[in-house]
C-alpha cells in the first residue's frame, strides 16, 4: 500500500509541475490574456468619461483622439464582447470609486440587452464568465468557483482543443482574429448577409420561451436601474444609448418581428419615465445607417466610425459637461 | 454521479481508503453503501426501482431452488421476467410504443385522445435489468446456485463501477469476487488507475473534443453536406467509441483498485476483420448476453439455414431497440443483424483467434 | 469494417431516420471538385488538424497493441523512464484537453 500511495503521490506531483511548466510557456507567448482584458489593468484612476457595453459599446467608443487633449487620460472603455447588462453593472459597482464628480457614463442599450434567459443559463455563458476572475473580487461574480478560479489562474488549463493552434499562431506571429475594431469598412451585401445571421441570433436565440413569446430579462432591466442609480449616487450623469447601426441591420429586424422596434422603444420610454435618465437614439442616424466605410459589419463600427461617433457624443451629447475646474 | 466530476475525484479515494481499511468482512457493506449514495446522487427516487428489481430476482431465484416441477421453475422465471423486464419498458418504451400505437391507429383512420407519457428514464436501468436477468436465468438453468446472502447480492447488482454504463457483468464472474477475501496488490491497483487514466483521456479529450463538431451537424443536417459529413462520420464513431470504452475502462480500474476484476467490454473492435468479429469485440458484455440469453435459445445457429439467418436479425433488432425507444437504433440494429446475415451466407473456414468470438456462423 | 460501423452509426446518431438518409444521400455531394470538397463549414481549419490527428493516431497505435493481450500490459513490461512519461503525458493532456465547465455526460447514458 504504501508504494502504491508513493507512486501516485509522486505522479500528481510532477503532473502539476509540468502543467505549471506549459503554463509558464503558454503565459509566455501572451496566450494567457484573453478578450481585450488588458485595458482594465491600464484603468485610469480617475474617470470622468467612460461607456459600459457588449461589443456594440466596445467598438462605438474610442477615446484615442479626443479633441479635448489630456481628456482621453480620463477615460475609460468598460465594455466587453457579449458583455451584459448585469455585468456591466457588477463592473460599475466595484470600480464606482474612480468615477469623479460629473462624469458622463454611457451605458448602451442594444436591441438584446434588455431580453433573453437569465445570463447563468446561456450556452457560452461559463467560457464568457471565466474572464470576470481577473477583473472583480469574487463577491462579484456569478457563480463563482474555485476551480474556474484556479484555471483563471493556470489559463493553460483552460485552453482545451486550441493549446497548440494558438501556441504555433503566437510564434508564428500570425494576425490574430481581433476582438479590436476593425480597420476595414463592409459593403452592402456582405452587410445584409450577416444582418441576416446576426438578428436571429440577436432577437430570437435564447430569446425565446416555449409559447414563442419573447422573455423580458428582468435581471437586466434591473441591473439598468441598478447602474443609473449608482451613477447619480455618486453625482455623475448616466446616459442611455443606442450605437448606430447600418440601414440593413434595422431592416432586417424589421422583416424579423416587425413589432420589435416599438416595443423596444417601450421599454426605454418606460425606463426614461421612471428614472429620469436621458436616451439618445443613434440606431438609425443619417450619417451612419448609409455609411459602409464606417462600419465593419452591420451593426460595429470601425476604428473611422468610433472615432467619428465619438466625436459626435462630444458635441451633441457630453458638450460642456466636462468643463474643468 | 459522472466519473467525470470534482465529486468523483472525492468519491473514490474515500471508499478506496475506507474499504482497504476496514477487515472483510465490513467490505461489502462499504461497497453496497457506496454504491447506493453513487447512484442517488443522480436521482435519489429511482432507488427504489432498483431496489425493487434487486428483490424480484433474489426472490425468484432463491424460489427456483424450492421448486419441484420444471413447470414451477418456468412459472417464476416468467414472472421475474416480467417484471422486471416490465419496469425496464414502463419507463424506457412506454411513450415509444403509445406513439407507434396511436400511428398504427391513424392509419386505420382512428384518432383517440392521444395520452401522452413522458416519464424520465432512470440511469443505468438497462444495465442492471439485463444483469439481475442473466443472473435469474443462470440460476433457472442451474449453472449457478442462488445466492443466500441479499447483502452480497444486492451488491453485485448496484455495484457502483459498473452500475451505470459498465460491463453488464455476469454472476459467476462478480459474485464470488464479492465474497472472496481481497489483499492489497500494489501492482493490480497501479494497472487500476492507469487504466483509468486512460479511460479518461479518451472520454475528456477526444471523445468530448470530438462532439461539438458532431453535434453542430447533426442538429441541422440541411446545412451541411460533402466532406463535412465525411469528416463527422469518422468523428462519431471514433467519439462513441472513445465514450463508451473509456468509461468501461473507468470502469474497470476503480473495479480493480478495489481488488475486483471486471470483465473486458471492447477490445480493438475497428481493428476487426469481419463483422462478426466485430461485434466480439464491441460492447462485448451487451454482445454476449444477447447471445446466450436470446440467440442461443431462439435456436442459434442449429437451426435450417433461413431460420438461423431470423434468429440473427431478431436478435440484432432487439439489441437495437435495447440501445433506445426510438426507430432509429432499431434500423441501427437491423444494418447490423443484415450485415451479419450476409457474412453468414459466405461459407468460411476455421475461427477467429478472439477467445469470445461471438459464435453466430457455423 | 470501419466504413460500414461507421455508417451504421449515422443511423444511430442522427436525430430522425429522414436526417440519417440525409447525411448519407448527401455524403459525395461535390466529390467531383476536390478542392470545394475539402473545404468545409465548420469551424475546423487546417491548424486544428494538429490537434485532432495526433489524437486519431493515440487511439489507433494503442487499438493495434490491445488487439492481442493488453495495451496497458504491455506498456507496463517497457522500462520505467517510458511508462513514466508515456503516463504524465496522458495525464497532462487530460488535464489541458478536456473541457472544463461543463461536465459531459456520457453518451451511453442514455440507456
Amino acid at each position: 500500500m504504501k508504494k502504491f500511495i508513493k507512486i501516485i503521490s509522486a505522479y500528481l506531483l510532477l503532473l502539476c509541475l509540468l502543467t505549471l511548466g506549459v503554463n509558464a510557456v503558454y503565459e509566455g507567448l501572451g496566450l494567457g490574456m484573453t478578450d481585450n482584458i488588458q485595458k482594465f489593468f491600464q484603468m485610469p484612476a480617475e474617470i470622468r468619461l467612460c461607456n459600459f457595453g457588449s461589443s456594440h459599446g466596445r467598438d462605438s467608443f474610442f477615446y484615442g483622439e479626443l479633441e479635448e487633449k489630456g481628456l482621453q487620460d480620463y477615460c475609460f472603455n468598460f465594455a466587453l464582447s457579449s458583455q451584459s447588462l448585469s455585468y456591466d453593472a457588477r463592473l460599475l459597482q466595484f470600480y464606482q470609486e474612480r468615477l469623479s464628480e460629473g462624469a458622463v457614463v454611457f451605458i448602451p442599450v442594444s436591441y438584446f440587452s434588455l431580453y433573453g434567459i437569465p445570463e447563468n443559463e446561456s450556452y457560452n455563458f461559463a467560457d464568457k464568465n471565466t474572464r470576470y476572475y481577473s477583473l472583480l473580487p469574487s463577491e462579484y461574480i456569478k457563480e463563482c468557483s474555485w476551480t474556474v478560479a484556479l484555471m483563471v489562474k493556470y489559463p493553460v488549463l483552460l485552453a482545451g482543443p486550441q493549446l497548440l493552434p494558438r501556441m504555433v499562431e503566437a510564434v508564428t506571429e500570425r494576425e490574430k482574429a481581433g476582438s479590436t475594431a476593425g480597420i476595414n469598412g463592409t459593403n452592402a451585401q456582405a452587410a445584409a448577409e450577416y444582418a441576416g445571421i446576426v438578428v436571429k441570433n440577436h432577437l430570437f436565440f435564447e430569446k425565446m420561451d416555449d409559447g414563442g413569446e419573447r422573455i423580458l430579462n428582468q435581471e437586466e432591466l434591473d441591473a439598468l436601474y441598478e447602474m443609473i442609480a449608482l451613477c447619480r449616487a455618486r453625482g455623475a450623469t448616466p446616459i442611455l444609448i443606442t450605437t448606430p447601426y447600418l440601414a440593413e441591420y434595422n431592416q432586417e429586424v424589421g422583416r424579423a418581428d416587425p413589432d420589435f422596434l416599438e416595443s423596444f422603444h417601450a421599454l426605454i420610454a418606460q425606463v426614461q419615465r421612471e428614472t429620469g435618465a436621458e436616451y439618445y437614439d443613434y440606431s438609425a442616424d443619417e450619417r451612419f445607417c448609409g455609411e459602409y466605410s464606417l462600419f465593419m459589419n452591420s451593426d460595429h463600427l470601425n476604428r473611422a466610425g468610433a472615432r467619428l461617433f465619438t466625436s459626435i457624443l462630444m458635441d451633441e451629447v457630453v458638450g460642456d459637461r466636462l468643463s474643468f475646474s | 454521479m459522472l466519473f467525470n466530476s470534482m465529486a468523483y475525484a472525492a468519491f473514490l479515494p474515500i471508499v478506496f481508503i475506507v474499504y482497504w481499511a476496514i477487515p472483510h468482512r465490513f467490505r461489502w457493506p462499504v461497497l453496497l453503501a457506496a454504491s447506493c449514495y453513487f447512484y442517488m446522487s443522480w436521482n435519489a427516487k429511482y432507488i427504489v426501482l432498483i431496489l425493487f428489481t434487486t428483490l424480484v430476482s433474489y426472490t425468484a431465484a432463491r424460489l427456483l431452488g424450492r421448486c419441484g416441477s420444471k413447470r414451477q421453475k418456468q412459472w417464476v422465471l416468467f414472472g421475474a421476467a416480467a417484471l422486471c423486464l416490465g419496469v425496464l419498458v414502463i419507463f424506457k418504451y412506454a411513450g415509444f410504443l403509445l406513439g407507434n400505437f396511436y400511428a398504427a391507429l391513424s392509419a386505420f383512420g382512428i384518432h383517440p385522445h392521444p395520452v401522452t407519457v413522458s416519464l424520465m428514464l432512470p440511469v443505468g436501468i438497462s444495465f442492471y435489468t439485463f444483469q439481475t436477468l442473466s443472473y435469474v436465468i443462470d440460476v433457472y438453468r442451474g449453472e449457478i446456485p442462488a445466492e443466500k446472502h441479499f447483502g452480497i447480492y444486492a451488491t453485485f447488482v448496484s455495484f457502483f463501477p459498473q452500475l451505470v454504463a459498465g460491463p453488464i457483468e455476469r454472476t459467476a464472474n462478480l459474485l464470488p469476487q464479492l465474497r472472496k477475501e481481497h489483499f492489497f496488490d500494489a501492482d493490480k491497483a497501479l494497472c487500476g488507475a492507469k487504466r483509468m487514466l486512460w479511460g479518461f483521456f479518451k472520454k475528456l479529450v477526444i471523445a468530448d473534443n470530438l462532439a461539438p463538431f458532431v453535434d453542430m451537424v447533426y442538429a441541422d443536417v440541411t446545412s451541411y453536406y460533402g466532406v463535412d459529413f465525411a469528416i463527422v462520420i469518422v468523428f462519431f464513431s471514433v467519439q462513441i467509441y472513445c465514450d463508451f470504452s473509456g468509461y468501461s475502462d473507468i470502469a474497470v480500474g476503480t473495479a480493480k483498485l478495489l481488488g475486483i476484476d471486471l470483465m473486458t467490454n471492447f477490445k480493438s473492435p475497428y481493428l476487426s476483420a469481419s463483422i462478426r468479429e466485430f461485434w466480439s469485440r464491441w460492447h462485448i458484455s451487451l454482445s454476449t448476453w444477447f447471445r446466450d440469453y436470446v440467440y442461443i435459445p431462439l435456436g442459434g445457429n442449429r437451426c435450417s439455414g433461413l431460420r438461423h439467418k431470423a434468429n440473427l436479425l431478431a436478435t440484432f433488432l432487439l439489441s437495437g431497440l435495447w440501445h433506445g425507444a426510438s426507430w432509429n437504433f432499431v434500423a441501427w440494429g437491423g444494418l447490423h443483424g443484415l450485415a451479419q446475415v450476409m457474412q453468414a451466407s459466405i461459407p468460411h473456414r476455421g475461427g477467429y483467434p478472439v477467445a469470445k468470438a461471438l459464435s453466430c456462423g457455423g | 469494417m470501419f466504413a460500414f460501423c461507421s455508417a451504421a452509426w449515422v443511423f444511430f446518431r442522427a436525430q430522425t431516420l429522414g436526417d440519417a438518409v440525409y447525411v448519407l444521400a448527401h455524403l459525395f455531394d461535390g466529390i467531383g471538385q476536390p478542392l470545394n470538397y475539402v473545404h468545409n463549414r465548420m469551424p475546423l481549419g487546417k491548424i486544428d488538424l494538429l490537434t485532432y490527428l495526433p489524437m486519431l493516431a493515440v487511439l489507433f497505435i494503442y487499438d493495434c497493441f490491445d488487439r492481442e493481450g493488453d495495451a496497458i500490459e504491455k506498456l507496463g513490461q517497457k522500462g520505467k523512464v517510458l511508462q513514466w512519461a508515456v503516463w504524465l503525458a496522458v495525464g497532462l493532456c487530460t488535464l489541458i484537453y478536456s473541457q472544463k465547465g461543463v461536465a459531459a455526460e456520457f453518451v451511453y447514458f442514455q440507456f
